[in-house]
C-alpha cells in the first residue's frame, strides 16, 4: 500500500541574518546581510526574495517611506532590484538567479533608507520589528547605532558598546536571536535601568511638582 | 428600422504588400555566461544576451510569434521591449527590412544539456521552432437586407424570411500563398459576442482553403432564421508559411562539477582563507584528496591528508576525518580511535616536513543517487584548529527510472503566490500510479488548481511515459510549502531530482512611537502648576481689592448718610474733653459709656445721632484694615 504521507524536509535556512539599523535625525539607515543556505540534498534558485515593509501608524496599516535601495552579492556585484510600493505596504524585490547548490550559501547585502521620526518629549522608544518569514532563520542578530549625544535608558536582553563607524562615534545596541527588541533613549544623561526611565523621571519629576506647588498655595494663603 | 452592415475583424491581422519572394526572417543571437553541470544531471543556466530579429521582406507583417520552448529555465526581457510572452517573442508589427533588438537574461536549472550541438542557450530554445504568423487577410461580410420568399417543401408551401450573409477573403499579396485553415461566421442577438445564435464554419470538406496571390475565395450564407438587429462576426485563422533562420554566436562558457571550487560563486570560500591564513599564522598547512569522485558500488578510493609543517619545530598533532554514509573503511593507516562515522589519527610532524595519512575506504552504497561532499577534516595542533577543503563527490548510482520535478514559486496579488509543480519523466520506461504531495496544513489557501487533486495537495498520476511532463499550478498564501519541496511516492526516491525556485518574502511592521502619557501629563503639569498659581494669587489680589473698593464706597456712603450736625459734633467734643479733664484716669470703655449716658440722658435727641458714633467707630476700624493692607502689599 502506498504510503502518501511523505515527508517534510527543510531546503532552504537563513544561516545568517545580520541588520545594521543607524538612527538619523529623521530616518533609519538600515543594512542587511543574509546568507541563504540550501541545507537539502537538491539545486535551489532563491528567484525572489520580497521585503514587505509597513508602519502602523494611529492604527491603520501604511506603506513605508524608503530611500536608496541596493542590493548586492559577496562579488559586490549589483543585483536587481525593484521598489513596489503598495496601499499598504512597500515591497523591496532582490531578483537573485543564482543557483544554490546543496550545502553551499550565497549572502546578500541590501541596503536602504527608512523614514522614521521617533516620538516623545525627554525620551523616544525604538521597537525593532521581528521578520515574518516562512525561511527559519537560524542566527539573528540585530545592532542598533546611535548617535553619541544619546543614551540608553532601556533596552532590555541587549548588550551595549561603544563604537566607531566611518569615523564617527556611535552607542551600539545589540541584540541576538530575541524576538523582542526594544530600547529607550533620551538625550538627558541618565544610566542604563532596568525598567523604563520615562516612567521614573516624568514620576519624580509630577510628585515633585505637585508637592511644590502644593507648598507656595499654602504659603501665599497663609499670608 | 435598423439597419446595420458590421463587418468585425477579431484575430490578428496580417497584411503582406508586394512581397519579395526571395525574403527571409532571421533571428540572430549574440549570448554569453555559463553553464555548470553536475554529473550531467542537474545543468545551471546564468546566460544573458542580445536578439536582432530581421524582417527580411519587403513587406510589413503584423503579429509574428517566435516560438521558444525553454522547458525548466526562465526567461527575462532586460530591455523593456515586452516582447517575451512566456514561451514565445510576440511583435505586433515588422516594417519591411526592419530589425528589433532586445536583451535578455536566462536563469535556471534543468536536467537536460540546454546548449543542443553548441549552439547558444536561446537559440537552442528556439531551435527547430517556425516562426509563425496568425493573421487574417482582407476580410469583408456584407448582411442583406431580410427579405420574403416563397419556400415550397414537398407539399407544404409558405413565404419565409431570409437574409443573404456574403463573405470574403482576399489575398492583397502578389507573391503569397495562405493557407486558410479555418473561416467562422458567428450570429449574435446584439452586439455582445457571448450571445451567439448561429455558427457557419468552413472549409467543410477540405482541410484548408488555399489563397494564392491576389485571389479571393467568397462564400454567400443564406440565413431563413433572421430577424433585425442581429449581428454577424467573422473570423479566420490563416497560418503563414515564411522562411525563417535563427543563427547567433555565443560565449557561454562550460563547467562541470570538478570546476566547481573555481567557478562557482556560491562556495564558501571560508574554508580556503582560513586556511591560507593558518598557514600564514602557523607555518602549517593541511590538504585533503581522494583518488576517485566518481563512485559506483564496490568501487575503493584512497583518501590522502596531508600536514605540511614549515615551522623549525617538531609539532604533535591529532586528526580527526568523517566518513559519509555508504562507505567502509579497509586500512585506517593506525587510526587511534574508529567509529562508523569518524576516525582519528595522532601523530608527530618534523620540522620543515610533511606527514601523511592514507587511508581505504570501499564504497557499498548500491542505492543512493547524486551529489554528496567528503565533509572537511579536523586537525588540532596545541589550542589551534584546521579545516582541509571539502570535496564533491557523485554516486554513479545509475537507475532504470529517474523523475525530474521543479517547483516555481510566483509572487501574485494580496500577499498569494502561484505554484507551479513540473514533474517530468526521464527514465527509460513509463510510470505508473505516482503521486505528488504538497506539504499544505489545513488553514492554507489552495485554489485556482489546474489539475483536479485527489486531496488537499495530492495529485495521483496514474501513468507517464518515457519524458511526458506533468504540470499542474496552484494559488496559496505564505505558508511552509512555499519553501519546502513536493514528495514524490509511488517511486524510489533516491531517482528523484529536485528544484526548488522559490520567492521569500520578509515582512516587517514598523510601530511607530507615540509620546507617553506620562510624558504628556508631566510636560502638562510643568506649564499648567506655575500658570495655576499665578492665576490664583492674582485672583486673590483682584478679591481683595475688589473687596477693598466696595468698602470704600461703602464708607463714603456711611459717611455721607451719618454725617453728624456740626454744632452738635463740637458740643460731643466739648463735653468729651470736659470729661476726660474731669477724670483723667477713667478708662475709656467707661468714659465712652458716660458720654453715652450723658448723650442719651441729655442729648436724646436723635438715635441716628448715636448710630452716626457707632458708624464712625467702625470707619475708624476700616482705616486701620485699609493701612495694614497697603503695608502688606
Amino acid at each position: 500500500m502506498l504510503n502518501i504521507e511523505g515527508a517534510l524536509a527543510e531546503v532552504v535556512v537563513f544561516s545568517n541574518y545580520e541588520t545594521h539599523t543607524t538612527l538619523s535625525k529623521d530616518s533609519l539607515h538600515i543594512e542587511r546581510v543574509v546568507t541563504l543556505k540550501n541545507v537539502g540534498a537538491n539545486p535551489i534558485i532563491p528567484g525572489e526574495l520580497h521585503f514587505k515593509l509597513h508602519e502602523i501608524e494611529k492604527g491603520n496599516k501604511i506603506p513605508s517611506r524608503i530611500t536608496g535601495f541596493s542590493a548586492k552579492n559577496d562579488y559586490n556585484t549589483e543585483l536587481k532590484t525593484r521598489t513596489i510600493e503598495g496601499e499598504e505596504e512597500t515591497d523591496l524585490v532582490i531578483s537573485v538567479w543564482e543557483p544554490v547548490l546543496p550545502k553551499f550559501s550565497y549572502r546578500i547585502t541590501l541596503e536602504y533608507d527608512l523614514m522614521f521620526k521617533s516620538k516623545g518629549f525627554m525620551f523616544y522608544e525604538l521597537s525593532v520589528p521581528v521578520e515574518e518569514t516562512t525561511i527559519p532563520i537560524e542566527n539573528n542578530k540585530h545592532n542598533l547605532y546611535l548617535p553619541k549625544s544619546n543614551h540608553v535608558t532601556y533596552a532590555p536582553n541587549a548588550v551595549l558598546k561603544t563604537v566607531s563607524r566611518n569615523g564617527e562615534e556611535y552607542k551600539m545596541v545589540s541584540w541576538e536571536n530575541r524576538d523582542d527588541m526594544f530600547l529607550e533613549y533620551s538625550r538627558l544623561p541618565l544610566p542604563k535601568l532596568g525598567i523604563k526611565a520615562v516612567n521614573i523621571f516624568w514620576g519624580i519629576v509630577i510628585v515633585a511638582m505637585l508637592v511644590l506647588t502644593f507648598l507656595i498655595h499654602k504659603k501665599m494663603k497663609r499670608k | 428600422m435598423k439597419s446595420r452592415a458590421l463587418v468585425l475583424l477579431f484575430l490578428p491581422l496580417l497584411f503582406l504588400t508586394a512581397a519579395k519572394a526571395d525574403g527571409i526572417f532571421m533571428v540572430d543571437i549574440n549570448e554569453e555566461g555559463k553553464v555548470i553541470s553536475y554529473y550531467d544531471e542537474y545543468y545551471v543556466v546564468q546566460t544573458q544576451g542580445t536578439v536582432d530579429v530581421f524582417n527580411g521582406y519587403n513587406a510589413s507583417m503584423y503579429q509574428i510569434m517566435l516560438p521558444v520552448k525553454l522547458d525548466y529555465l526562465t526567461l527575462f526581457e532586460t530591455s523593456s521591449t515586452d516582447y517575451w510572452k512566456h514561451n514565445h517573442f510576440y511583435f505586433l508589427e515588422f516594417k519591411p527590412y526592419e530589425t528589433k533588438t532586445f536583451d535578455y537574461e536566462i536563469r535556471g536549472v534543468t536536467p537536460k544539456d540546454p546548449m543542443y550541438l553548441n549552439m547558444s542557450v536561446l537559440r537552442t530554445a528556439m531551435f527547430n521552432r517556425t516562426p509563425a504568423v496568425y493573421s487574417t487577410l482582407i476580410s469583408r461580410i456584407q448582411k442583406m437586407p431580410i427579405e420574403a420568399v416563397d419556400v415550397n417543401t414537398s407539399r407544404i408551401r409558405s413565404v419565409k424570411n431570409r437574409r443573404i450573409i456574403t463573405v470574403s477573403l482576399e489575398n492583397p499579396s502578389d507573391t503569397k500563398y495562405y493557407n486558410i485553415s479555418s473561416i467562422k461566421v458567428i450570429k449574435t442577438s446584439s452586439e455582445n459576442i457571448t450571445n451567439e445564435i448561429k455558427r457557419w464554419t468552413y472549409p467543410e470538406d477540405v482541410p484548408y482553403v488555399w489563397l494564392g496571390p491576389f485571389e479571393t475565395w467568397k462564400k454567400d450564407i443564406v440565413d431563413y432564421n433572421c430577424t433585425e438587429g442581429e449581428v454577424y462576426w467573422l473570423s479566420s485563422e490563416i497560418d503563414l508559411e515564411i522562411f525563417s533562420y535563427v543563427n547567433g554566436t555565443h560565449r557561454v562558457l562550460r563547467f562541470d562539477q570538478e570546476d566547481l571550487n573555481l567557478i562557482n560563486k556560491t562556495l564558501n570560500e571560508s574554508e580556503i582563507e582560513g586556511n591560507i591564513s593558518a598557514y600564514l599564522e602557523h607555518l602549517l598547512f593541511v590538504k585533503k584528496s581522494y583518488s576517485n569522485t566518481h563512485l559506483l558500488p564496490e568501487d575503493i578510493i584512497t583518501a590522502d591528508i596531508r600536514i605540511n609543517n614549515f615551522a623549525p619545530i617538531n609539532r604533535t598533532v591529532y586528526v580527526t576525518d568523517f566518513i559519509p554514509y555508504g562507505f567502509k573503511v579497509l586500512d585506517d593507516c593506525n587510526a587511534t580511535e574508529k567509529t562508523d562515522s569518524d576516525i582519528s589519527w595522532s601523530l608527530v610532524v618534523n620540522p620543515d616536513s610533511s606527514a601523511s595519512i592514507r587511508y581505504k575506504m570501499e564504497y557499498v552504497d548500491y542505492d543512493t543517487l547524486g551529489l554528496d561532499y567528503f565533509e572537511p577534516a579536523i586537525i588540532r595542533y596545541k589550542n589551534n584548529t584546521f579545516y582541509t577543503q571539502r570535496t564533491s563527490f557523485v554516486r554513479q548510482y545509475i537507475p532504470e527510472k529517474k523523475v525530474f520535478i521543479q517547483k516555481k514559486i510566483r509572487s501574485s496579488i494580496n500577499d498569494e503566490f502561484v505554484v507551479t509543480v513540473m514533474l517530468q519523466n526521464l527514465g527509460e520506461t513509463s510510470l505508473e500510479n505516482i503521486h505528488v504531495k504538497e506539504f499544505l496544513e489545513a488553514g492554507d489557501q489552495f485554489r485556482e488548481i489546474t489539475i483536479v487533486p485527489a486531496s488537499k495537495g495530492l495529485w495521483e498520476i496514474p501513468k507517464l511515459e518515457k519524458d511526458e511532463s506533468w504540470e499542474v499550478s496552484y494559488v496559496t498564501n505564505d505558508n511552509l510549502a512555499l519553501t519546502t519541496l513536493p514528495a514524490v511516492l509511488g517511486i524510489e526516491n533516491n531517482v528523484v531530482l529536485k528544484t526548488l525556485v522559490f520567492e521569500n518574502t520578509i515582512k516587517n511592521e514598523w510601530v511607530h512611537s507615540t509620546v507617553h502619557m506620562i510624558e504628556k501629563i508631566g510636560v502638562g503639569l510643568l506649564i499648567a502648576l506655575p500658570l495655576l498659581l499665578i492665576v490664583m494669587n492674582r485672583r486673590r489680589r483682584m478679591k481683595k481689592e475688589s473687596t477693598l473698593r466696595g468698602l470704600g464706597k461703602r464708607i463714603s456712603r456711611l459717611k455721607q448718610d451719618s454725617m453728624p450736625n456740626p454744632n452738635d459734633s463740637i458740643d460731643l467734643l466739648k463735653r468729651e474733653t470736659a470729661l476726660h479733664k474731669e477724670f483723667p484716669d477713667l478708662p475709656k470703655t467707661e468714659r465712652t459709656g458716660l458720654l453715652k449716658g450723658i448723650s442719651s440722658n441729655n442729648y436724646d435727641k436723635d438715635a441716628n445721632k448715636a448710630e452716626a458714633h457707632k458708624n464712625l467707630e467702625q470707619l475708624k476700624d476700616l482705616h486701620d484694615e485699609i493701612g495694614h493692607d497697603k503695608d502688606n502689599r
